[in-house]
């Protein structure tokens, strides 16, 4: 190997063309993380660029998901390619802005669905018996509680509820799928990409 | 090209991105906004799950008066794809008057649930199976029928429900 070879290999953003192909790859590996009630009373499998919700074993699909988890696909693959070109022409002056954009196509995502994991979890855990409609079940002898408890990300517990003389004792599961180590894998990777960035400039 | 002006392509592109799939889905969906953001399938199946009382139909029955003992095949009707079943259970006959008054039932009580793996009942019925004025030479199409102080248990898909001092009225053979 010549020695601008040499020089031409140090002059590209290695973690960058890494988290580059990993988030070209990312849309199509599945769910980063799944919530089960029962064993197969209702499921919902997520990640930013899928879901999958099933009750009782029918898939259900949201339309507006449909087309928002289609611009999330290509946005990160866009982003990735994006990602992968900043970092392979790292003296060109446009390679900061196209890092800068690229990574933060994985980075952004990847944090706001670990957020949104955790306030569901929280409204669930907080909020959602208010939500209930407990007074207009007053009727109801014995009336209605209901007792709603989830875990935070993974972990099982059980949710209860009483209506009258019915009482339901809900297991909920929550559980990591491995792709989501790849999602962790390809933000770490963007998130170098742009200190390494800086080590050129 | 200037990194600014990339910065703006960029950005711009973003904003294409992500409004033309919702924008698109919202015409194609006839531009109706609750079709396009609420579930379409999969949920009218939870709509009688366990059917009404009036739903539950009776088969293969023995009542033998002189044995005192009973033998009953229910079906709850259900919109899914398995019925429940109470079978064979049995008990003490009471008569008033010369006729049945009552049947006190087994404390355990068997109950099944056909064509499915995934459902387990389990149920007691403490006192039973009220039966109005049937006499000897009556059939069980004869019989007033309705389920007091029932303790069922049941597992659903792995959930756990119990219903205490369930009451069935006007079961119609």
């Amino acid at each position: 190997m010549s020695s601008e070879d040499e020089s031409m290999l140090k002059m590209i953003n290695w973690p960058g063309i890494a988290a580059g192909i990993l988030m070209i790859l990312l849309p199509f590996t599945g769910a980063w993380w799944k919530v089960a009630a029962g064993s197969e009373l209702f499921s919902v499998s997520l990640s930013p660029f899928h879901y999958e919700f099933m009750v009782m074993g029918e898939a259900m699909e949201v339309p507006v998901l449909n087309y928002l988890i289609i611009a999330l696909q290509v946005l990160v693959v866009f982003g990735g390619i994006m990602l992968v070109l900043g970092s392979l022409f790292v003296n060109r002056e446009e390679s900061e802005k196209l890092i800068g954009y690229g990574s933060g196509k994985i980075i952004w995502p990847t944090v706001m669905f670990f957020i949104i994991l955790l306030f569901g979890a929280f409204f669930v855990n907080n909020y959602l018996t208010g939500f209930m409609p407990v007074e207009e079940m007053e009727e109801v002898d014995n009336g209605a509680e209901f007792d709603f408890k989830v875990p935070y990300l993974v972990g099982t517990t059980t949710s209860g509820m009483q209506i009258g003389n019915m009482e339901a004792s809900i297991p909920v599961t929550k559980s990591f799928q491995s792709p989501v180590l790849l999602g962790i894998l390809a933000m770490s990777l963007a998130l170098v990409s742009r200190r390494f960035h800086g080590l050129f400039s | 090209m200037e990194p600014k002006v990339l910065g703006i392509l960029l950005s711009l592109s973003t904003v294409l991105v992500l409004l033309f799939p919702l924008v698109y889905g919202f015409s194609v969906h006839g531009r109706d906004l609750q079709s396009f953001m609420l579930p379409r399938e999969g949920v009218d199946g939870l709509d009688g799950l366990f059917g009404d009382p009036g739903d539950i139909s009776f088969g293969d029955e023995s009542f033998d008066l002189q044995t005192g003992e009973i033998e009953l095949e229910a079906t709850f009707a259900s919109d899914l794809d398995f019925d429940i079943i109470l079978t064979k259970f049995s008990g003490d006959i009471y008569y008033e008057d010369g006729k049945v008054g009552w049947i006190e039932l087994e404390e355990e009580v068997v109950l099944e649930a056909s064509e499915t793996t995934d459902f387990k009942l389990h149920g007691e019925v403490d006192q039973g199976l009220i039966v109005d004025a049937v006499g000897p030479g009556d059939t069980v199409e004869d019989m007033d029928l309705y389920f007091e102080n029932m303790d069922i248990g049941m597992e659903f898909l792995g959930v756990e429900i119990m219903i205490e001092d369930y009451v069935m009225e006007d079961v119609e053979p």
